[in-house]
């Protein structure tokens, strides 16, 4: 009996380390410095980051756009965790807003269209082939691939005001469209598109409230709802609006008005497994009091915007942010590494949990029945089961 | 489909509000409608703003003129007032016996940190330069950045737009990046994507190309946010909405004519 025992606590500590083990709380804030030759700078001689940046569901890759030297237009920055964290930089045929195709990451797009295959870009950089070219040309286009899809088969919704010579004609003027395209993949990893899928376009519905001019249009990671600031609304001021894609992908349904005139927003995915917050985030320069890092998210639940901060480093945001999978926000910053007193001001890129914020903490004290679904961290586990 | 379309867009207009802070609601009413008697429709609209945190509502009065900026953070117990009068930003809190402290706050680090030319541009040469707009002379501030491709690649375009329409084309580079290399991508934008257009319109790359601005002003009004932004002064005053991003010739012009017609 003794011995039955002795086995039974073994295992009850096993289990218990396994659950203290699973329930380890990310790092509130992680830091990967942009260090190298080839990184451009300004006339302070300070590292200069691409403020319009994407951020790719698993935390691991920035795709940035800036027109410097030293380095392509657009470049994919893979961001390496070791005992000194650093980036790796591939350089990429990519011109302009090049943009990822949200949700999967399977594409990376430069805007004529043409998808390429994000191993291609880190294997063959600049050299790279595309696979295939489909979806809309225009300003400001942002992909997301549908729910669904598989490696085999899937599709990409894309969203943007065609330009003239996409043949949109005077109806790209101001007017959201979003085009479905269906691609394939063979066993030998090449895609192809098998369905160019028509031009639809948006919100005809929404122009007597919201107007026709729709600027800084945003999609949801798997293409449900997007975001865009009527520059002209018949119902008040401009302001950052969420819609919902209708099924027959023109008319258009608003979700929720942000109430502030904001740059391009960014959605979080939709929960699966509790950790993440569903939230749609700022890049909020223009605020002043030096409150906060200049991240700040509207938390879709509470309807309240928090703000970020890591004070110590004195963290001031650079670039637009992103949700991982997990929850986790990325963005481009500035932050001070100090030792013993002494700073120095490093710049690059930045993984934090929103959940660990002083604010959202905050709110949890405050509010433990309106916060009660907010948890306290994202957890190593939750990390873990991200599909990519 | 379109039926619940309809009712749910039509719920949403009924339920919108205009968004100016409800003084009647707060502490210390008295001091505080005093403090913004200024900060009226006749000079400028107010806005809902970032919020330092979860805890504030925040509001901020976009001006006609640069010496009339306001913004509060109103909460349950306190209420942040920061003001901006073309020179100094300032900060008080509004305490229990309701006096108010202001004290000069450090301007964002996009501003204070970046190193200033004589021929870069701030906001004691906006109030100038605002005075001189008389009715219906109209000038186009344009914000770019080689941050922002786009910003770069439209510079000419937009150029274009303000001169078909009348209007004085003032380019002003973001004051965090390299001058030299801003100019060079302009060039680059300019022969690689644009040449045969640009060409008939323009003389490119001079020096007052990469004049850059550190108007507080600008930023205040989102203009570090995003680039291009397009702010539209016209008869001494700037349009409290600005337009973000780039877009077509038509819809272009037909945001900044209707801009012009409402500021004069």
């Amino acid at each position: 009996m003794g011995y039955q025992i002795k086995i039974f606590r073994v295992l009850l500590a096993f289990l218990m380390a396994i659950k203290i083990e699973a329930a380890t709380c990310v790092p509130a804030h992680e830091y990967f410095p942009m260090e190298g030759k080839w990184v451009p700078k300004n006339d302070n001689g300070d590292i200069v980051l691409g403020m319009y940046a994407r951020m790719s569901p698993d935390g691991k890759y920035v795709l940035r756009s800036f027109s410097g030297k030293g380095l392509s237009q657009v470049t994919l920055i893979e961001l390496v965790r070791a005992s000194k964290n650093s980036v790796q930089v591939y350089e990429t045929p990519f011109s302009n807003e090049a943009f990822p195709v949200q949700g999967s990451w399977r594409y990376l797009v430069d805007i004529g269209g043409q998808h390429y295959l994000l191993d291609d870009i880190k294997k063959y950089q600049k050299n790279a082939d595309k696979q295939f070219t489909g979806g809309i040309r225009g300003f400001y286009t942002v992909a997301s691939e549908l729910l669904g899809g598989t490696k085999e088969k899937h599709q990409i919704r894309s969203l943007s005001w065609p330009n003239e010579a996409t043949g949109g004609g005077e109806q790209g003027v101001g007017v959201l469209s979003n085009q479905v395209i269906t691609a394939q993949m063979n066993g030998k990893g090449v895609a192809t598109k098998i369905d160019s899928g028509k031009m639809n376009y948006m919100c005809a519905n929404l122009r007597k409230s919201d107007g026709n001019v729709m600027s800084l249009p945003m999609m949801s990671p798997w293409g449900t709802e997007f975001a865009s600031m009527p520059q002209d609304p018949k119902n008040g001021d401009p302001s950052m609006r969420i819609y919902e894609f209708a099924d027959n992908h023109k008319d258009c349904r608003l979700v929720q008005d942000l109430g502030l005139a904001v740059a391009k927003i960014n959605f979080s995915f939709p929960a699966v497994s509790g950790s993440q917050i569903e939230a749609v985030l700022f890049y909020a320069s223009g605020s002043v009091g030096g409150k906060g890092n200049g991240v700040s998210f509207f938390e879709r639940k509470t309807k309240k915007i928090f703000s970020l901060d890591d004070p110590d480093r004195r963290v001031r945001a650079d670039s637009y942010p992103g949700f991982t999978r997990d929850g986790r926000i990325m963005y481009g910053a500035y932050w001070d590494d100090c030792t013993n007193g002494a700073c120095v001001e490093k710049a690059g890129y930045v993984l934090s949990d929103p959940l660990q914020s002083d604010d959202v903490k905050k709110f949890k004290t405050l509010y433990p029945e309106e916060g009660k679904h907010l948890k306290e961290c994202i957890t190593d586990e939750d990390v873990k089961t991200i599909v990519f | 489909m379109k039926i619940v379309f309809f009712v749910f867009t039509l719920l949403f207009i009924c339920s919108l509000e205009a968004s100016p802070p409800d003084f009647e609601k707060v502490q210390c009413k008295g001091v505080v409608k005093e403090l913004f008697s200024k900060n009226v429709e006749e000079f400028g609209v107010w806005r809902s703003t970032f919020p330092d945190s979860f805890v504030y509502e925040a509001f901020r009065f976009h001006p006609y003129f640069p010496t009339n900026w306001s913004e509060v953070q109103i909460s349950k117990k306190d209420m942040i007032v920061r003001t901006y009068d073309g020179k100094d930003l300032k900060e008080a809190n509004i305490g229990s016996d309701c006096s108010l402290n202001f004290q000069k706050i450090d301007f964002p680090f996009e501003l204070k940190k970046n190193e200033k030319l004589d021929t870069d541009f701030d906001d004691q040469k906006l109030i100038v330069y605002l005075k001189t707009l008389k009715k219906n002379k109209s000038a186009l501030f344009y914000l770019w950045s080689p941050k922002f491709s786009y910003s770069v690649t439209h510079y000419p375009f937009v150029e274009k737009y303000a001169r078909d329409l009348g209007l004085e084309f003032i380019p002003l580079l973001d004051p965090r990046v390299n001058r030299e290399e801003s100019l060079r991508s302009l060039n680059l934008a300019y022969s690689d994507f644009w040449k045969k257009n640009a060409l008939k319109h323009r003389s490119l790359a001079n020096q007052g190309s990469v004049a850059k601005t550190f108007s507080m002003d600008f930023y205040l009004r989102f203009g570090f946010s995003h680039f291009p932004i397009s702010i539209v002064a016209s008869n001494e005053k700037i349009h409290p909405r600005w337009i973000t991003g780039v877009m077509t010739e038509k819809g272009f012009k037909a945001q900044v004519k209707k801009i012009i017609k409402e500021l004069n």
